[in-house]
């Protein structure tokens, strides 16, 4: 797993995404719609993040493996978050983030608490990482 | 879309930073983008005006973009849709494009595709533009069950056209035989409506006491001889359209119910207590004035202006030009055909006839006249010779030089004719003098007597060409008689 997420780290950006979409809109453009991205990346990442604190809370003392004894867990929602960030990560560029929710889509789909919560972690990092290397590219010199 | 190609676009996606992307791409295709998250803020949005394409996301926070994209299709078929989806609802978007979507695409999608898509779009909606006005620059010689190219005729079609999908209340005015019912059905198989029921209702020819039930239905025992429920004319046409022909002879209590039923959509069956609810559009016609009929208080004025939303009039035949040879022809084969006879044409004398003829009683009387003389002729020209007596009339006006615009008086010898279906006292001529008008009854008693007459006093083949039942001429006859006796009005 590991060495998938360094090999996702390699490719974070997806730069032949990110060129046409310069080519189309133009480097003042294209800083305006990564900043609406960013806000609504932090902003879905904040919500995955509150529905892991309470999975941790409900979980304590349960076999994480056991999706049968976590009942509360909001599954619907995390695929609602997992599925819209996967369609702007997608279309940003953002192929590595695109990967890691991706699985974590599919994770909440099938309830697989393991796994989501194996892969919400992925797209938190992935998230930040994105965010990083996009505002050093478009938005520094800013 | 303007003549500078600039489109106008709406946007219906949850997230905002895919919603700004969108709308750069479609910036590109040189359009003007509205973004909305929500699927109500998009109805809203619809409601006050109507873009070119719609660019939308099935999945939405507050409800499914299908159940848009069904609204759209009803209320605005005109708009482009193009949806939005993820790999997990491809089958959604399957079912959208037999919604009525133009096309779909999967995110993540780049600018091209979203481009490539757009432009078809765009080219299919100017295509579609092209031949909708090309469509309506072409005169039309027949149009929903009716014949004819005539500019009268023409506008009328144009007024259907238009009139078809709403469901504003329309009143169909035009003298006898001009096509009403024809009009009446016409609105209801152009507009949206189609697929439900078209119920058409002769206020003339029920009986008063029964013709709420007609239009209203009713319970079992609510009068002598309702023996079950039954449904009424507004509960058969519920979703589709109801016609009143004849709206004049109604009377005005019920006037007073119909006008409460057009108000509310809702009424009571006679004898019951519950209330029916039912979407009607509601298509009336006279041959009487109708605001005549307003002023002498003999029709509701408030239902009047109920009714008479959008009217239409529909030309009599003298006013249609060409149309009368159009028609000729069309009866001229279709009367061929089931009398098994060979007639290829008229003669040009014929012809001029017609055309100078004033037809009072319009498109069924030149029906009436064609059928008469195929079924009482054999030859391949339909002749001079061959005409009814009121057109003989024509004839000899034609022969004298004597021939007039029909709205100038033409004053008849009384000698001119004995055998005319009108005496030559009163061939059909523009009124220009109370004294010139004669009552209905008598030129009706007049016509029939003479194609009594002309049938060698076979009254059942004088009812077949007359086209109404043997019956009805008995029944004529003897209102004639008692009207002979006492000064009443015969009419039936």
């Amino acid at each position: 797993m590991t060495a998938q997420i360094l090999a996702n780290e390699d490719s974070l950006l997806d730069e032949k995404i990110l060129s046409e979409l310069v080519d189309l809109v133009g480097e003042e453009s294209m800083a305006r719609m990564l900043q609406v991205f960013l806000t609504e990346l932090k902003e879905r990442l904040a919500i995955l993040n509150e529905i892991y604190l309470w999975i941790n809370k409900e979980s304590e003392g349960y076999d994480k493996s056991d999706g049968s004894k976590h009942r509360n867990i909001d599954f619907k929602e995390i695929e609602i978050q997992a599925h819209t960030l996967k369609s702007c990560a997608g279309s940003f560029g953002a192929s590595a983030l695109f990967e890691a929710v991706k699985q974590l889509e599919n994770a909440a789909k099938s309830e697989d608490l393991a796994f989501v919560i194996e892969n919400i972690l992925k797209v938190e990092k992935f998230g930040q990482l994105s965010k990083e290397s996009l505002k050093q590219r478009f938005m520094m010199s800013k | 879309m303007n003549a500078k190609g600039v489109f106008s676009a709406l946007i219906i996606e949850d997230s905002m930073s895919l919603g700004a992307l969108y709308t750069e791409y479609l910036r590109a295709e040189k359009a003007s983008v509205t973004h909305v998250n929500y699927g109500s803020d998009a109805l809203n949005e619809l409601k006050q005006w109507q873009p070119d394409i719609l660019v939308l996301d099935i999945q939405l926070p507050d409800m499914s973009g299908m159940d848009i994209l069904a609204y759209v299709r009803e209320y605005y078929p005109d708009i482009t849709v193009i949806m939005i989806t993820a790999h997990a609802t491809v089958d959604l978007a399957v079912d959208a494009m037999k919604a009525g979507a133009f096309d779909f695409l999967i995110k993540p999608f780049d600018a091209k595709r979203l481009s490539f898509i757009v432009r078809n779009a765009l080219k299919q909606r100017q295509l579609a533009n092209l031949v909708s006005k090309y469509e309506n620059s072409l005169s039309k010689d027949h149009y929903m069950g009716f014949i004819g190219d005539s500019i009268a005729m023409q506008a009328v079609y144009r007024i259907i056209g238009n009139v078809a999908n709403s469901k504003a209340s329309v009143f169909i005015m035009g003298e006898s035989g001009t096509g009403k019912e024809v009009c009446a059905e016409a609105i209801h198989q152009v507009g949206n409506r189609q697929s439900e029921a078209f119920v058409a209702l002769n206020c003339a020819s029920i009986p008063k006491d029964l013709i709420e039930s007609e239009i209203f239905g009713h319970t079992k025992g609510a009068f002598t001889g309702a023996v079950s429920n039954r449904e009424g004319a507004a509960t058969r046409s519920h979703k589709g359209t109801l016609f009143l022909d004849e709206i004049c002879e109604m009377d005005l209590a019920l006037q007073s119910k119909l006008l409460r039923f057009i108000q509310t959509g809702s009424f009571q069956r006679v004898g019951g207590v519950k209330e029916e609810v039912v979407d009607v559009r509601f298509v009336s016609a006279t041959n009487r004035i109708i605001w005549e009929e307003v002023k002498a208080g003999r029709f509701r004025e408030d239902l009047f202006y109920r009714l008479h939303v959008i009217p239409i009039d529909l030309p009599p035949l003298r006013d249609r030009g060409r149309d009368i040879d159009l028609l000729s022809n069309k009866f001229l084969q279709e009367y061929n055909k089931e009398e098994d006879k060979s007639f290829t044409g008229f003669s040009p004398e014929v012809e001029n006839i017609f055309e100078h003829y004033s037809w009072p009683g319009n498109v069924r009387q030149l029906q009436n006249v064609i059928r008469q003389m195929i079924v009482l002729n054999k030859s391949d020209l339909i002749d001079v010779d061959m005409l009814p007596a009121e057109l003989m009339q024509m004839r000899q006006e034609i022969a004298g030089n004597n021939i007039k615009p029909l709205n100038q008086d033409s004053k008849k010898n009384h000698n001119d004719s004995n055998i005319s279906l009108f005496s030559s006292d009163n061939v059909p001529r523009k009124l220009q003098d109370e004294k010139d008008i004669m009552p209905l009854w008598l030129s009706e008693k007049q016509t029939i007597e003479e194609a009594i007459a002309v049938c060698g006093g076979n009254v059942p083949k004088a009812a077949t060409l007359l086209e109404i039942s043997a019956s009805t001429i008995y029944r004529k006859k003897q209102a004639w008689e008692e009207f002979e006796n006492k000064p009443c009005n015969p009419s039936l």
